[in-house]
């Protein structure tokens, strides 16, 4: 048995917050795949499988748009985006099969055109794919809009909607986890902060994994070459567009600057000195000490590598678990 | 100047310290959960373990204490990367912020080439007590968060800054009293 939380969008918060101990069986396994509003969480990708849709509660969106603009409205703003979950709203509103949004009296919401079955939570999706046509799609090809003839067709409903809501899983094909995600998904757990997790596990047999998941053990023990390589990757993608340029140019510019500047510096004192023989000589004491505390320093960067190298070998770990599975 | 097996021998050494110092904090903090009644384990072997632990700890601390710069090392680089990309590593639903990350930063990054700067000088008491002092900061955290004992994480930060303040003082007194010693 086990205790779980989900912020609004289906985060579950993870024990010990807030109070949330593992005593109170927060964080504990119980191999129940149902989670945030009933749906099925795969525990690698840790989406939620609505009838219709994957659903990443990590961003809020659904992973695919809307099957049949059902919900689009040209006067509404919040039926224009088809990834969106409830409107934005899921304090009030659910959807159960991830085609119609209702809320709490299992109303359906802003369903003027009948398309959502107005049973609301127990309906029958089959009725979702009978959008009449003068519903306005949103994502419609240009050459249909330029031909001004063509009479949108209803979108066919995906292989799950078409079985009434049964809540068919799609195909492996249309779940499998490429590489990449794989590594993403475990990137925690292959670290110094999963193995000491895993390890204080088996050895004291606790079941808790909030120590692999936590802020501070992952930023200290954490894994930083699958993190650069593949951890959150939509989230890098997006960071490295938005600041990337900016820290690249903030960089090379101290850089250049000081470094010219040093250099000439050096090169006058040389010059005017004698050069590096004369330099070094006069200040051999001085060279001594420098030479012995920058050699204590790299004897000590020795762990650095030792660490990497550690690292790289979980990577390699992961990667390899990662290019085993089906 | 070392030769190659030395260097491999040296490396090998280094794994194993840092085998060591990991094991040690999973002994310790083991042996305080099972005591504090976090571990289905009977609590006279936590007291066992704990007793232990703590005991190997204090005595090879001039071991274990030269693969710190290392793990400070890759925690600067985690510090970065929580730093440019203002979340948690590999957790974006956690937002850091940026000065957070640089304060993180910045104080792994000292840790690292303090620690380094004292690998291969004589380990005093002094000394000694802020190593351990370090290795009971990363006991704590794993007990806290094993055991879900909130609001750990401003005594624990206290009390990392304050044993790596030590060792600074220490290489500082050390530096201006008698030079370096290499």
């Amino acid at each position: 048995m086990a205790r779980q939380d989900y912020l609004p969008f289906g985060e579950e918060i993870p024990a010990g917050y807030a109070g949330r101990s593992s005593s109170l069986l927060f964080g504990a396994s119980d191999g129940v795949e149902q989670k945030f509003t009933g749906q099925i969480r795969d525990s690698e990708t840790g989406m939620d499988f609505f009838p219709a849709r994957y659903y990443a509660s990590a961003l809020g969106r659904f992973m695919s748009p809307d099957p049949a603009n059902a919900g689009a409205d040209p006067t509404d703003p919040q039926s224009w985006n088809a990834y969106a979950y409830v409107r934005n709203n899921p304090l009030a509103l659910v959807d159960p099969m991830g085609l119609c949004t209702f809320d709490a009296e299992g109303n359906a919401v802003e369903d003027e055109n009948g398309a959502c079955y107005e049973g609301g939570f127990g309906g029958s999706v089959t009725v979702v794919a009978q959008a009449p046509p003068d519903v306005m799609p949103i994502f419609v090809s240009l050459p249909s809009l330029l031909s001004g003839t063509q009479q949108p067709a209803p979108t066919a409903p995906p292989p799950a909607v078409r079985e009434a809501g049964a809540g068919v899983r799609p195909t492996e094909t249309e779940t499998k986890q490429t590489f990449s995600q794989c590594m993403a998904a475990h990137a925690n757990g292959f670290s110094i902060a999963g193995t000491i997790n895993h390890g204080f596990n088996a050895i004291f047999g606790t079941t808790s994994l909030a120590f692999e998941n936590n802020f501070f053990a992952q930023a200290v023990f954490g894994n930083p070459i699958t993190t650069v390589l593949y951890g959150s990757a939509i989230d890098n993608a997006g960071t490295a567009l938005s600041l990337g340029p900016t820290f690249v140019q903030k960089g090379m510019g101290t850089v250049t600057s000081y470094g010219r500047r040093t250099t000439t510096i050096m090169a006058l004192n040389l010059v005017g000195k004698g050069g590096v023989p004369l330099a070094l000589g006069a200040s051999s004491a001085g060279t001594k000490v420098t030479i012995g505390r920058v050699a204590s320093v790299a004897g000590g960067f020795m762990s650095l590598e030792v660490s990497v190298a550690v690292n790289v070998g979980f990577t390699a770990a992961e990667a390899a678990y990662c290019a085993s599975q089906p | 100047m070392r030769n190659r097996s030395q260097q491999g021998s040296s490396r090998l050494a280094m794994a194993g310290w840092l085998f060591l110092f990991l094991l040690l904090i999973v002994v310790i903090s083991g042996g305080i959960a099972t005591v504090l009644g976090y571990s289905p384990r009977p609590r006279p072997l936590g007291w066992v373990l704990f007793t232990v632990g703590t005991g190997v700890a204090a005595f090879t601390v001039d071991r274990w204490a030269k693969v710190l710069p290392g793990i400070f090392g890759i925690t600067t680089l985690n510090g970065l990367i929580i730093l440019i990309s203002g979340h948690a590593l590999n957790q974006p639903a956690t937002k850091v912020p940026r000065p957070v990350g640089a304060l993180f930063t910045v104080v792994m990054a000292s840790a690292s080439f303090i620690t380094a700067s004292l690998a291969d000088r004589h380990v005093t008491n002094t000394d000694r007590a802020a190593y351990l002092g370090i290795l009971a900061c990363f006991v704590a955290m794993l007990v806290c968060v094993i055991a879900s004992v909130g609001h750990w994480e401003v005594p624990v930060c206290i009390g990392f800054i304050a044993s790596i303040a030590v060792l600074w003082a220490r290489r500082f007194l050390s530096v201006g009293n008698h030079g370096a010693q290499t």
